[in-house]
């Protein structure tokens, strides 16, 4: 791995079971039926990437392409079954709002489970509270359990916590239009602030226009495996909607 | 670098307890959660945990004690004793061994050590035991029963008892995700279990015979260690089953934890 590479993956592989999140039972193990139709499916495939330092990289895809499973992977969720994979400093994955929270836990005590689940050290979730709450604009409520909160300041809360973790590799999966116009812009202007510097960046979005405003390079999977890869951003997007037509006519 | 890497299955134990010594911070975090959650909301709050072993033991001393005449005065103790261990024991295990699946969504959200939910329950009924054992010197007292040395027993049969159930559930929760039938085995073993073990009969009742083979259940010679330690009566405890039971304890730990690190990778894809 070269000193100014901060993601490597080398032909990585990663399956999934068809009938995944259904509930197995001793019955379904010993059928034979099953276990000729229960193969498991490639979801990234043969998966070769290099992503240096400071890069920030938008990855396109349709649905079920691999993209959040990339993200995933890259921040040790899963593992892969075969290839190898590495990662130079810390990893952040933002993929969901209000991870770890708990409904009869206050506002304040879910804002330090929620940042100690992102692994970040307890003094420092103290030090960030008095700014987060501030971020979030929930200051008159922040002490009450959060089963009182309304659904949007749930979300406000639960981005708030994410738009002040700090990492060298940031991986965010579609976590950006929540609540209304003011927090919206106000969270953009975040995620700005975040990616700038040297901090190396992955982006799972369908929003184009992010990805023609923060990124320096576009990745486009398709089942699992890389089909578009360039600097070009303008580009990559042309060509994914070239090859996203050309599916759509197959 | 951070390069991904499968660890072998005697790493695991090593790892496992690393990596809870480095997020103590989080695990206490959970634990604290969970006893806000559970007595929070009740006025009486962690007296609950008091309360509980005082009714049941109101309920023994009516049934076995008035009802049906029995001549032993140390009967209901030594039943709480046995309830007292047993459930801390059982829950540990059906609670640990569920943690991977009921966490499914968080899990898939966020990395963190997937250990630190199991080791969240057992560190949950370690905390709620010990809570709960503050009955047992209010009750000497009342019964005129001594404290003595042996009484540092207790802690030993406490600890054990917890690791064994946490390195039960260590191995069973990956059984668990790929199989959802275990959970039905492991409340049916439980059940078993409990009457296998000595809860409601001290090793006194056992003939002469078996009382080695019950013995060897170290779920069994833990709660005879706990009635031991409390009534300063060592003649069916040894130097030698304490050490079988402190052994199997970090035995089934280091297979479960060693079974937990090797597999738990692949089962999360299952979740």
């Amino acid at each position: 791995m070269k000193t100014n590479t901060a993601i490597e993956l080398k032909e990585v592989f990663l399956s999934y079971p068809k009938e995944r999140n259904t509930s197995p039972s001793i019955k379904n193990i010993f059928s034979l039926k099953r276990r000729i139709h229960n193969e498991h499916q490639s979801t990234l495939s043969n998966l070769s990437l290099t992503i240096e330092k400071g890069e920030i990289v938008g990855v396109l895809g349709h649905n079920g392409a691999g993209k959040s499973t990339l993200l995933r992977l890259l921040s040790r969720i899963y593992f892969p079954d075969k290839g190898e994979v590495h990662l130079k400093g810390s990893v952040t994955l933002l993929a969901a709002l209000g991870t770890g929270f708990q409904k009869d836990l206050s506002g304040r005590d879910n804002i330090v489970l929620s940042g100690a689940l992102h692994g970040i050290e307890i003094e420092k979730i103290k030090s960030l509270i008095p700014s987060i709450i501030l971020f979030s604009g929930l200051e008159k409520v922040i002490d009450k359990p959060l089963r009182t909160y309304s659904s949007g300041m749930r979300a406000r809360l639960g981005f708030s916590v994410i738009a002040h973790l700090d990492a060298d590799i940031l991986l965010f999966d579609e976590v950006f239009a929540v609540g209304d116009s003011s927090f919206r812009s106000r969270s953009k202007k975040r995620i700005l602030e975040m990616v700038e510097g040297d901090t190396t960046v992955v982006i799972v979005t369908h929003n184009e226009q992010l990805i023609r405003d923060l990124c320096t390079r576009v990745i486009c999977l398709d089942d699992g495996e890389l089909m578009i890869d360039t600097k070009d951003t303008e580009e990559g997007i042309r060509q994914y909607h070239r090859s996203s037509n050309q599916k759509d006519e197959s | 670098m951070d390069t991904f890497t499968r660890p072998s299955l005697f790493r695991g134990p090593f790892i496992s307890f690393q990596s809870i010594l480095k997020n103590r911070t989080l695990l206490s975090l959970m634990v604290r959660r969970d006893l806000k959650t559970t007595y929070g909301d009740y006025y009486l709050g962690y007296a609950w945990t008091l309360l509980e072993p005082i009714f049941f033991t109101l309920v023994f001393y009516v049934v076995f004690i008035i009802l049906r005449g029995n001549p032993d005065r140390l009967l209901p103790l030594n039943i709480m004793l046995g309830i007292l261990i047993y459930s801390a024991f059982s829950k540990t295990v059906s609670q640990g061994s569920t943690q991977l699946v009921r966490n499914s969504g968080l899990i898939r959200q966020v990395y963190f050590p997937r250990e630190l939910l199991l080791a969240n329950v057992s560190a949950f009924q370690l905390v709620r035991l010990s809570l709960s054992l503050i009955i047992v010197p209010i009750y000497m007292a009342y019964m005129g029963i001594p404290i003595t040395s042996s009484i540092l027993l207790l802690p030993v049969a406490v600890f054990g008892i917890i690791l064994l159930g946490h390195g039960c559930s260590l191995f069973l929760c990956i059984a668990v995700v790929h199989v959802r039938d275990t959970t039905m085995i492991i409340d049916i073993s439980l059940r078993a279990l409990f009457f296998l073990s000595g809860v409601f009969y001290s090793a006194a009742y056992i003939p002469e015979e078996y009382l080695g083979y019950h013995l060897l259940n170290p779920i069994a010679a833990y709660i005879e260690i706990c009635r031991a330690a409390v009534l300063n009566d060592l003649s069916y405890i040894s130097p030698l089953i304490i050490a079988r039971c402190i052994g199997m304890s970090l035995l089934i730990y280091a297979i479960g934890s060693g079974v937990f690190n090797r597999y738990q990778n692949r089962a999360v894809i299952h979740l």
